[in-house]
């Protein structure tokens, strides 16, 4: 090994108090960029999977949901809802100008007693209309679902028998939907007729679901697929005004809402990051240069026993580089394992979907960090060596020094 | 060889970069082999500046500093650095080591730093002979003041350089190391070493063949 990097090492160790005090500098670096960006292009990466999930162009609920947010905490959150409206409007909706498709949807929470096996958000929806669900089905169970099947989100646990019982309905679990992020992670979906017969076997054990419609002539949203030049906005506002107690929404208004709450998150952290880089540069330009005075001694020692001056920068810079490195990879490493075990907790303060991005874009993140906080630390050291090994007089080895 | 200084000139600025706080005026000085060359005078006179100039690390303004026939201010800074190394000795005055290196290591660091084989016993022999073998493995920062002298000692003298530039080598000892030392110079003097050694110490002057004294930058 270089004579240096030896003595790096061997500097590093003696004064180890001085050593963690930067270790821990250059962890903060590199983990406040590296988390940072991972968590601002999850946030972007759970918003368009939960576009492309939404699947269609405008969702009609009833008015209370909308007041209520019960539709968004069921979408963003998971947390299990229902609501509904008369069958009727479906009608009403697909003999509107522009609507090229409309599909209904049955949203049941189940219970948590007896006759359930989980509390979970169950979506029901129509075979035969559906333009919203299938594509996910296909992609994921490669056929549609028969009477009795369930699909799962990606954060439900199938048990062993791959059956649940949901209002004392039995369902096969045959396949798992890919994570999106969104409350629609713990979400199951079954075919009309299976929701249709939970939902009266609610009925009849008691469940009070339906206060004033027909638990058969029930839906909860209705799903559009506007025409090709239609503008989706205005075929909104029509269903608004001429419809009574519903509310249309357009799914782009809806990620938009979320992406504008989002740019004010991007922000904060990004303000964040700036904020932690000033400070943590201002401490390593002070430290590096308190810690290059302190060492003159050392170096004029090492000069005189016959180091160039490029050897005595080069054991400040392998000292520097051995400890930024480390200190990045260390701190990259929790704030991966913090991300990860945190993911789910963070989506739901945020109220946002969270999805993390693929591998190998937080592999390249990472070390992207890491080599940036490393030349980070490195210059400012240099700066600080510099201002020493360029001048003979400072080296001059004096006593006490 | 020979080690000589002819009319070397250096300044110290001030803050003020505008007047020299020390001056060091145009020195002329010839250490020859085989006799053992002191250089006295007050606190401040400039002995110590003068010896880093001899030693090849604190350039002068004007003059030439040749050891044998070589003018070591005419070589890049890697190829003085690399004689330094080999042939020049050098014992700062006061403390100097790597305080968080053991003993052992810091003896080593010269030989280490150009990838030369360390010679254990050799090292070991010099360290029994300073009375330090026993420190051997301790770090440099418990050591006493009078053993970080010594350990400076046998750090410069253990590769038996051709020369030997020693600032204060008996401050802080004991008398019977402080005869141990000189007697140590004297000894490398007489077997073809040249020594050079700045000190307050009479008896140190009584060991030496010829005296310089220093006086405000001036070499008497
Ligand atoms: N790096 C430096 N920068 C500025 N002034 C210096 C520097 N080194 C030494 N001086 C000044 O130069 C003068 C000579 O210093 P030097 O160390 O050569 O004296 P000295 O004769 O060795 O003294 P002592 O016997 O106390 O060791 C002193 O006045 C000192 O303050
Ligand atoms: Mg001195």
């Amino acid at each position: 090994m270089r004579f240096e990097i030896k003595l790096a090492i061997k500097n590093i160790k003696g004064h180890w108090g001085r050593s963690a005090a930067l270790f821990a500098l250059a962890a903060l670096l590199a983990c406040s960029i590296f988390g940072g960006s991972i968590i601002i292009r999850s946030l972007q990466n759970g918003l368009r999977s939960y576009e492309k999930r939404l699947g269609a162009d405008i969702i009609v609920i009833p008015e209370e949901a909308a007041g209520e947010g019960t539709f968004e905490s069921i979408l963003l959150q998971g947390i299990p809802g229902y609501f509904y409206m008369d069958m009727d409007v479906l009608e009403a909706i697909r003999g509107l100008e522009g609507v090229k498709a409309a599909s209904p949807q049955f949203y049941l929470a189940s219970a948590s007693s007896g006759c359930c096996d989980t509390l979970v958000q169950i979506i029901g929806f129509d075979p035969d209309s559906d333009f919203s669900v299938k594509p996910w089905i296909l992609e994921n169970y490669g056929k549609m679902i028969n009477d009795g099947d369930v699909i799962v989100g990606s954060d439900i646990r199938i048990p062993e028998n791959k059956s649940f019982r949901f209002y004392n309905v039995e369902c096969r679990a045959v396949a798992k939907l890919g994570k999106t992020g969104t409350g629609l992670d713990s979400a199951i979906y079954a075919d009309m007729n299976t929701i249709q017969r939970m939902m009266e076997s609610a009925d009849k054990i008691g469940f009070d679901y339906f206060e004033s419609v027909e638990p058969e002539n029930a839906v909860s949203s209705v799903l559009i697929d506007v025409t090709d030049g239609y503008e989706v906005r205005d075929v909104a506002r029509k269903i608004n005004l001429e419809f009574e107690g519903v509310r249309a929404i357009s799914s782009k208004d809806m990620v938009s809402g979320i992406s504008e709450g989002l740019s004010g998150v991007s922000k904060v952290v990004g303000g964040l990051i700036v904020f932690i880089w000033g400070l943590s540069i201002a401490v390593l330009i002070v430290s590096f240069n308190m810690i290059v005075n302190e060492r003159v001694g050392e170096l004029a020692l090492l000069r005189i026993i016959g180091g160039t001056k490029k050897m005595l920068a080069g054991v400040l810079l392998w000292e520097t580089i051995i400890i930024s490195v480390g200190g990045g990879l260390l701190g990259n490493a929790l704030a991966s394992l913090v991300i990860i075990s945190f993911s789910d907790i963070l989506r739901d303060a945020l109220k946002v979907p969270l999805l993390l991005t693929n591998g190998w874009i937080i592999g390249i993140v990472f070390l992207f960090s890491v080599l940036v906080s490393t030349i980070v630390c490195v210059l400012t050291s240099v700066i600080a060596a510099n201002r020493i090994t360029s001048k003979d007089t400072a080296l001059i080895l004096r006593e006490g020094l | 060889m020979n080690l000589s200084a002819k009319n070397v000139s250096f300044k110290y600025y001030g803050k003020k970069k505008k007047k020299p706080i020390f001056e060091l005026c145009s020195t002329s000085l010839d250490v020859p082999e085989g006799k053992l060359t002191a250089i006295i005078g007050h606190s401040g006179s400039g002995k110590s500046t003068l010896l880093s100039i001899l030693a090849g690390v604190l350039r002068p303004e004007k003059g030439d500093v040749t050891v044998g026939n070589v003018d070591i201010y005419s070589l890049s800074d890697r190829e003085r650095s690399f004689y330094r190394n080999k042939n020049i000795g050098v014992i700062p005055q006061g403390n100097s080591s790597l305080k968080h290196l053991t003993v052992f290591e810091n003896i080593s660091l010269p030989y280490e730093m150009y990838g030369d084989g360390v010679p254990r016993e050799n090292i070991d022999a010099i360290l029994r002979q300073f009375g330090l073998i026993e420190l051997s493995d301790e770090p440099a920062c418990g050591l006493s003041g009078g053993e970080q002298r010594r350990l400076a000692i046998v750090r410069a003298i253990v590769r038996k350089p051709s020369i030997i530039l020693a600032d204060e080598p008996t401050g802080d000892l004991d008398e019977d190391n402080r005869k141990n030392v000189l007697s140590e110079l004297k000894k490398m003097t007489m077997s073809g070493t040249t020594v050079l050694m700045v000190t307050h110490d009479k008896e140190a002057e009584g060991y030496a063949d010829q005296v310089f004294k220093m006086e405000n930058g001036v070499l008497l």
